[in-house]
């Protein structure tokens, strides 16, 4: 490739960045001005920067808990999918039943109905319960959908290895499951963090079924967010910081499995 | 130690019967060779003793023990794979420590082990490798290594050589014959290359849709094929095979005339391997001429394909070892068919006749 060839990649790579980066830093600057120079008209670059937003939102308006409640419910229900997902996956991937392709298509189309239609039925069931404002309500929600992300994901990363370890595996004395867990288990790793990244964001970001199912005490961060829209103004500075953490632990998620993420991610892509 | 499949036969969901009653017994030490053209069932029977497969009905025995209802890891049986099937998030050393690991060998017998079948097949250097960077045949010794490593009573091979070129298979070949006498293990090697399993075989078993054609030692299934097919499947270039008729003391097939005696007459197939045509130049008593159709060299013989006449479909192939540079189609050449060397087919059936 020619010298400036080069250059335009370049430069169309750096373009992409800025208009990727802008809104981020956009809402930290935002995160660090008083709110006299976030309304300012024509956007200030140059401000006394103030920290008093972080505090105000999460010590004096008691928005912490909120952020552990996010880490719970995200952690929590990508667990419980992978925990449930990727062995159905396996057996999707690997053993041939009636009706095999009925059932996996039927993983899909849970997602299909609109999130509205279904988070009615579940309040009510969950109110019968006694699960609203939860955990385990929240949980069990953003796993339903999860849950058939991970079904079709994990199927066509067991799919690309080949039937042959499963078999040197039970060559080797393993029993069934023990060609599970200690072989293709490890080998499909890649696809696990490639997939638990999408859980954990998915739930992370969710809003309806977080709103609706809970109330106060299990509240997620993004259920918190709009009451920060007051009728007397939004406050930009305070919904500006409780974003710039609400991101903090899915930069630091994906930053730990970004060299799986990578790898799993075309992975699927290319083959699957 | 002997093993026995007995009456087995495996018919897959689809409804192929993959193996047709097959029933064979072999002994403790040999190299036993399964042997078919693609779709003849030799790997389902492989992946049957293994316990990969379940068989649709029979039973395989080991040492009189019927071990149908086993699941793979009980068997006392290892495998080597076509692709090799390597783990390949685990070491080289880890990859041959697995099944002892699973077995729960104490740490230092294992590295004992691990080492020993490592030097035997010369892999010491790759211990700390990962499998994606390893050659074909490295990838192969190592597979090899791990089966052999827990000294498995029967260690199966599943076409083991076929994704190496073509030197390293000659090499490799070699060597399993080499590990084979030294270790004194029972071998059950897959394959359809003809010249594998001639080479390493103490005996065969040749496979054609599922049924067992032949279970024998390689010189018999060439010298005495149990039928016109093991006859034409076996030996490069293949057999002869002309389907005529006896009659009054010969065998005829077209312009094809060939003195035989104390036969029944009838139709019939003689088969006569091209090696063992005798070439002459000129007229002898007893010999046939032919017209030489196109003349190849396969250093260090020369193959002669032959044709009764222009209009005539009989042809040949004759396998000689001298110069023949002399000869140029359409030269006539007089070939003489040893009667010992003559091969009879059922027309019908294909099975030999005595």
């Amino acid at each position: 490739m020619s010298k400036a060839w080069r250059n335009v990649g370049m430069g169309v790579i750096i373009i992409v960045i800025i208009i990727a980066l802008t809104p981020y830093i956009w809402m930290l600057l935002t995160s660090l001005k008083l709110r006299i120079d976030a309304l300012a008209s024509v956007p200030k670059w140059m401000f006394p920067p103030t920290g008093e937003h972080y505090p105000t939102v999460f010590i004096d308006k008691g928005y912490l808990p909120l952020l552990s409640n996010s880490i719970i419910v995200a952690l929590s229900s990508t667990l419980l999918s992978l925990l449930v997902g990727v062995p159905a996956s396996y057996v999707f991937a690997r053993n041939r039943f009636a009706g095999k392709e009925d059932l996996f298509f039927f993983f899909l189309t849970t997602r299909m109905a609109p999130a509205i239609s279904v988070v009615v039925p579940m309040f009510l069931i969950f109110g019968k319960l006694g699960l609203v404002d939860t955990y385990y309500a929240v949980v069990l929600a953003h796993s339903s959908f999860n849950l058939s992300l991970v079904v079709w994901m994990m199927r066509g990363f067991f799919e690309e290895i080949p039937q042959e370890i499963d078999e040197a595996a039970q060559m080797d004395g393993n029993t069934k499951a023990g060609t599970f867990f200690r072989i293709l288990l490890p080998l499909a790793a890649p696809g696990i963090s490639a997939t638990a990244v999408l859980c954990f964001i998915l739930s992370w970001n969710e809003l309806l079924y977080a709103m609706i199912l809970t109330a106060f005490e299990s509240r997620t961060l993004t259920v918190g967010i709009p009451g920060l829209v007051q009728p007397h103004g939004t406050l930009w500075g305070q919904v500006a910081a409780v974003a710039v953490v609400a991101t903090l632990p899915i930069i630091i998620f994906t930053f730990f499995v970004q060299k799986h993420l990578v790898r799993g991610l075309t992975f699927g892509a290319i083959k699957g | 130690m002997s093993v026995r499949f007995q009456n087995v036969s495996k018919r897959f969901p689809d409804g192929t019967l993959a193996l047709n009653n097959l029933d064979l017994e072999f002994s403790k030490g040999e190299f036993v060779i399964f042997l078919g053209p693609s779709g003849s069932g030799k790997t389902t029977a492989c992946r049957c003793l293994a316990g990969l497969e379940e068989v649709t009905s029979g039973n395989v025995l080991v040492d009189g023990k019927d071990i149908t209802p086993l699941p793979p890891r009980e068997r006392d049986m290892s495998m080597v794979f076509q692709n090799y099937a390597l783990y390949s998030h685990k070491i080289v050393y880890e990859n041959i420590a697995y099944p002892l690991r699973i077995r729960k060998y104490p740490k230092d017998k294992i590295k004992d082990m691990v080492y020993e079948v490592a030097r035997l097949l010369q892999i010491e250097d790759y211990l700390h490798r990962k499998p994606r960077q390893l050659s074909g045949g490295q990838a192969q010794r190592v597979a090899v290594a791990r089966a052999l490593v827990w000294r498995p009573s029967i260690c199966l091979m599943d076409e083991p050589l076929s994704n190496l070129d073509a030197i390293l298979r000659l090499q490799t070949r070699t060597e399993l014959k080499r590990l084979h006498e030294e270790l004194k293990a029972t071998f059950v090697f897959v394959t359809h290359d003809q010249e594998e399993a001639m080479t390493l075989g103490t005996r065969i078993m040749v496979l054609n849709e599922g049924k067992l054609i032949q279970f024998d030692t390689p010189k018999k299934i060439y010298s005495e094929p149990a039928t016109r097919f093991v006859a034409q499947f076996i030996g490069r270039p293949a057999m002869n095979t002309l389907e005529g008729e006896i009659g009054d003391g010969y065998f005829r097939a077209k312009e094809f005339e060939l003195p035989i005696s104390g036969r029944p007459t009838g139709k019939i197939v003689l088969g006569i391997r091209p090696e063992h045509i005798v070439l002459h130049r000129a007229p002898q008593s007893g010999s046939i001429p032919f017209t030489l159709d196109v003349v190849e060299l396969v250093q260090p013989d020369t193959l002669l394909f032959v044709k009764k006449g222009a209009k005539d479909s009989v042809a040949m192939v004759v396998r000689v070892l001298e110069d023949c540079s002399d000869l140029k189609p359409p030269d006539t050449v007089y070939l003489q068919f040893p009667e010992k060397s003559l091969h009879f087919f059922d027309i019908t059936s294909g099975e030999r006749l005595p």
